[in-house]
């Protein structure tokens, strides 16, 4: 993704160290998603054990 | 005996394995095999339907078992697993796209892509797709694919024999060139990658720094990218983030300063 934004000129892009998983170990705050803000998928079941990097 | 000779006759060892290398992520040439063997089949050297049912017998337990790493594992064995290929960020993300467009059914195109042959189960196993489904799909697929590259060798077996001929003909120096060239393109996809990560390593930011510019009050824009699967896992957000997907990022880019600075998180 980060590669995709430079090449549409965006080249001041900064990757979070540790990510997601790394900011809520610290402890720091976070923005609960509101119910219409989740994405729904077409498949009915959810994924278990998701911690997926990419 | 000559290789036509030998994969006739062994064609239901042969493409079982040449399958099963492919599964466990080792891209051997299992399409042109298929081929091959549709071919001798039109002139009665070889069985297709002996051999899709024995790429089936054997494909069904090596992905059984990747589903069931899937199922129990979780979505580190789908990380590791794209760690194997030459850009692991695609992998997973086209990887889960196509899941979650199509759901358990993107299992009967999945042997047609390169590369989502291997991850596919262990996803279907992290959906908790019930097993009779799984191994349903599992053979349809196998069939699919194994049917269409068989069907079209004996379709078309005067020229895939034609092309046989022309490419023994050139010998050594023909394998040398596919050779070559292969290993080059491995070659410049690591090395680009490698640069890039490297790049990428210089410009990073701490939770720490950022936090700090957040309490300042700075104008800082970040991007959650995160596919929809990992907002699902993980429904929160850095407060003041922007949530875009790959398909998304297209429209937002023109968006997005230039002359910003841009901070990116993933899971």
């Amino acid at each position: 993704m980060a590669l995709q934004l430079q090449r549409r000129g965006i080249t001041r892009v900064h990757p979070l160290e540790g990510g997601l998983e790394q900011w809520v170990t610290l402890s720091f705050p976070v923005r609960e998603l509101s119910a219409s803000e989740i994405p729904v998928l077409a498949s009915t079941q959810s994924p278990s054990g998701h911690t997926m990097s990419a | 005996m000559d290789t036509a000779q030998w994969l006739g006759q062994y064609s239901v060892v042969i493409l079982p394995a040449l399958v099963v290398a492919e599964q466990i992520g080792i891209p051997l040439p299992a399409v042109p095999a298929l081929l091959a063997v549709g071919a001798l089949a039109a002139n009665g050297h070889a069985s297709v339907p002996l051999a899709i049912g024995a790429i089936v017998v054997v494909a069904l337990p090596v992905d059984l078992l990747w589903y069931e790493l899937g199922r129990r594992r979780g979505a580190s064995v789908l990380s590791n697993l794209c760690r194997l290929t030459l850009e692991p960020d695609s992998c997973v993300r086209r990887t889960e796209n196509l899941f979650l467009r199509y759901g358990a059914k993107a299992m009967l195109v999945s042997k047609f892509i390169p590369g989502l042959t291997t991850v596919m189960p262990p996803l279907s196993g992290i959906f908790a797709v019930s097993r009779l489904k799984f191994a349903c799909y599992e053979v349809i697929g196998v069939i699919l694919w194994a049917g269409f590259w068989a069907g079209l060798g004996y379709v078309f077996s005067d020229a895939i024999e034609l092309v046989a001929r022309r490419a023994a003909g050139l010998g050594r120096a023909l394998g040398l060139v596919v050779a070559g060239a292969l290993a080059a393109y491995i070659v410049f996809k690591y090395v680009r990658r490698r640069l890039f990560l490297r790049r990428l390593r210089i410009a990073r930011i701490t939770p720490e720094a950022l936090k700090g510019k957040l309490d300042a009050g700075e104008d800082v824009l970040i991007l959650d990218l995160r596919t929809p699967l990992d907002v699902i896992a993980a429904p929160y957000v850095i407060p003041g983030s922007r949530w875009i997907t790959t398909d998304a990022l297209d429209a937002h880019a023109s968006k997005i300063p230039h002359d910003q600075d841009v901070v990116v998180y993933c899971t």
